[in-house]
């Protein structure tokens, strides 16, 4: 119980300190600069982003708290009040069910992991986690009762919808080749490297080739084995997470509405999160350090400071290296929503339609056909 | 402390089973009616300790037919549900024929006595397994399920080409 205690603290610890300000921070600084909209440094504020800047989204959080109350008009109220705060939990459920670590780490007797619920169908999970949470935005909609927003928080839900789909048929491929649907045992699976040329030697059965192609190796990471897989998968959050415009969540009086506006913003950008999360635990190699497997960390710092202290220690390079991973994601992810713009409704739609799922049921049926034809020549 | 949960859940079932049932001219209220005894339902599998398909209970049925129900509620929203009063008769007369053979069933179930509540065997309810029930001893449900659904897919589609033209 304590130990999970734990872990939910530091997931929320470094979410909400760390990525969630840096995202809000991205999406506020830099397509400022892309748009060309430098409004702080016409007002003779310092450009340059400091330390300070991450503050800034606490201070819009702190306001949106004394911001006026809503009105009580409407039958649904409960269901208005409710609809943030289920946006919200389906997200962190989804950062629930993403190892932030590789893990298993083993201390003595007892095994530690790193991810809060260890469950087997873990992406599965998580992309139900996806799409609960945008139908939260429809539920306020609706019970809001304005058409604007409903249509809005509509395609806004189909588009999510269509993008969780899209997640699990693109990562099928690498379900395949890992043999589960587990993330925690995904993740560990990466942790290691193969060489370029393996697969080569044995398809044309000329056995080793010269010995220097065999120092060419690759972190056994999905982005390697399912390049694919990770384009479609990439495309899929973009497509997701990035909305064409403000989605309106008030009635009338917008101003009165600012609380529940922010957090259904906050919960779009922690989607993001989720997203990036599932990214790198899928194709990124989760925790892991390219090159150097967690036996490899563990022996080298144990030989001066002993087992325990480096597995310890092996757990905090792990963690740092997913949360790290995750940031660098999410900047990408916000980069792409400012830079290029987002396709509207219909023609991301079918983009998701005729393009990506076609694609990512042949890459899953091409890499079903391998294995098939692997486990032929191994056996 | 199972027995507790497992009549509490029950009860949610029900409660959710009429709500939806009362609830015919708002369809949100019957929409989220629905899913709440469906996420009971959900719950008793986890007390069964067949976590997946608890999952997949929510997943399915909570999560996909919500979706379902939020369309059509929010675009359609039905102030007043066509119910016409001559296809009355006839639907009470089947549901009650309906009823009876499930009553008629369960309580052949009941009579027959208990089973021997059997051992868990290791890894019961995991993904792992159900796959290899699904695709073992099931195999003919599971055809059966899928041909279902791609005769679904066929008709939506014929559905929407009539639409369009």
């Amino acid at each position: 119980m304590l130990a999970v205690s734990f872990k939910i603290f530091v997931v929320l610890a470094v979410v909400f300190s760390v990525l969630l300000p840096l995202a809000l921070l991205l999406e506020r600084r830099h397509h400022a600069v892309l748009r060309e909209r430098i409004g702080s440094s016409r007002e003779g504020i310092d450009p340059d982003v400091s330390v300070w800047e991450f503050l800034r989204p606490l201070g819009s959080a702190l306001w949106l708290l004394v911001a006026p109350a809503p009105g009580a008009e409407g039958p649904h109220r409960l269901l208005r009040e409710l609809a943030p705060s289920l946006a919200f939990v389906s997200a962190l459920l989804g950062l629930a069910m993403i190892p932030f670590g590789v893990g298993p780490y083993l201390f003595g007797e007892s095994r530690v992991s790193m991810i809060v619920a260890d469950l087997d169908w873990g992406i599965l999970g998580v992309s139900v986690a996806l799409g609960f949470s945008q139908l939260a935005d429809v539920l306020a909609s609706w019970a809001n009762g304005s058409s604007p927003a409903r249509l809005a928080a509509l395609q806004g839900s189909l588009r999510m919808l269509a993008g969780a789909v899209a997640l699990l048929l693109s990562s099928l491929g690498l379900i395949l080749c890992a043999g589960s649907l587990g993330l925690s045992e995904i993740v560990s699976g990466q942790d290691s490297d193969f060489r370029v040329f393996g697969l080569l030697e044995v398809v044309s059965g000329a056995g080793t080739l010269s010995p220097w192609l065999a120092w060419l190796r690759l972190p056994a990471w999905g982005v390697f084995l399912q390049p694919l897989g990770f384009v479609l998968v990439l495309r899929c959050a973009w497509l997701a997470t990035s909305r064409p415009g403000p989605v309106l969540h008030q009635g009338a009086r917008p101003e009165a509405e600012a609380l529940r506006s922010g957090a259904f913003l906050t919960a779009a950008y922690l989607e993001r999160i989720v997203w990036a999360s599932a990214i790198v635990a899928l194709f990124l190699g989760g925790g892991g350090i390219p090159y150097i497997d967690q036996a490899t960390i563990i022996a080298f710092v144990a030989q001066a400071y002993g087992e325990g202290f480096a597995t310890g220690f092996t757990m905090l390079v792990h963690g740092g290296a997913f949360f790290a991973k995750v940031a660098a994601l999410v900047a990408v992810l916000t980069f792409a929503h400012g830079r290029f713009e987002a396709p509207a409704y219909e023609r991301g739609m079918n983009e998701v339609g005729r393009f990506l799922l076609p694609l990512a049921l042949l890459n899953s049926l091409l890499t079903a056909l391998v294995l098939v034809w692997w486990d032929g020549m191994q056996a | 402390m199972t027995e507790i949960l497992f009549y509490g859940f029950a009860a949610l079932v029900l409660v959710g089973a009429i709500g939806m049932l009362f609830n015919e001219r708002n369809v949100a209220v019957a929409g989220f009616s629905f899913v709440g005894s469906m996420v009971a339902i959900g719950a008793i599998y986890v007390l069964l300790d067949a976590v997946f398909v608890a999952a997949l209970q929510v997943v399915f049925h909570a999560g996909a037919l919500a979706v379902v129900l939020a369309l059509a509620g929010t675009m359609l929203e039905p102030r007043r549900a066509p119910v016409g009063s001559a296809g009355r008769l006839g639907t009470s007369v089947m549901a009650g024929v309906i009823a009876l053979l499930g009553f008629a069933a369960l309580a052949q179930l009941l009579s027959a006595g208990y089973p021997e509540i059997a051992e868990i065997p290791e890894g019961f309810g995991s993904v792992r397994s159900l796959g290899q029930l699904l695709l073992s001893d099931s195999v003919l449900a599971f055809e059966f399920v899928a041909l279902l659904l791609l005769s679904v897919s066929v008709g939506v589609v014929v559905l929407a080409r009539q639409e369009a033209d």
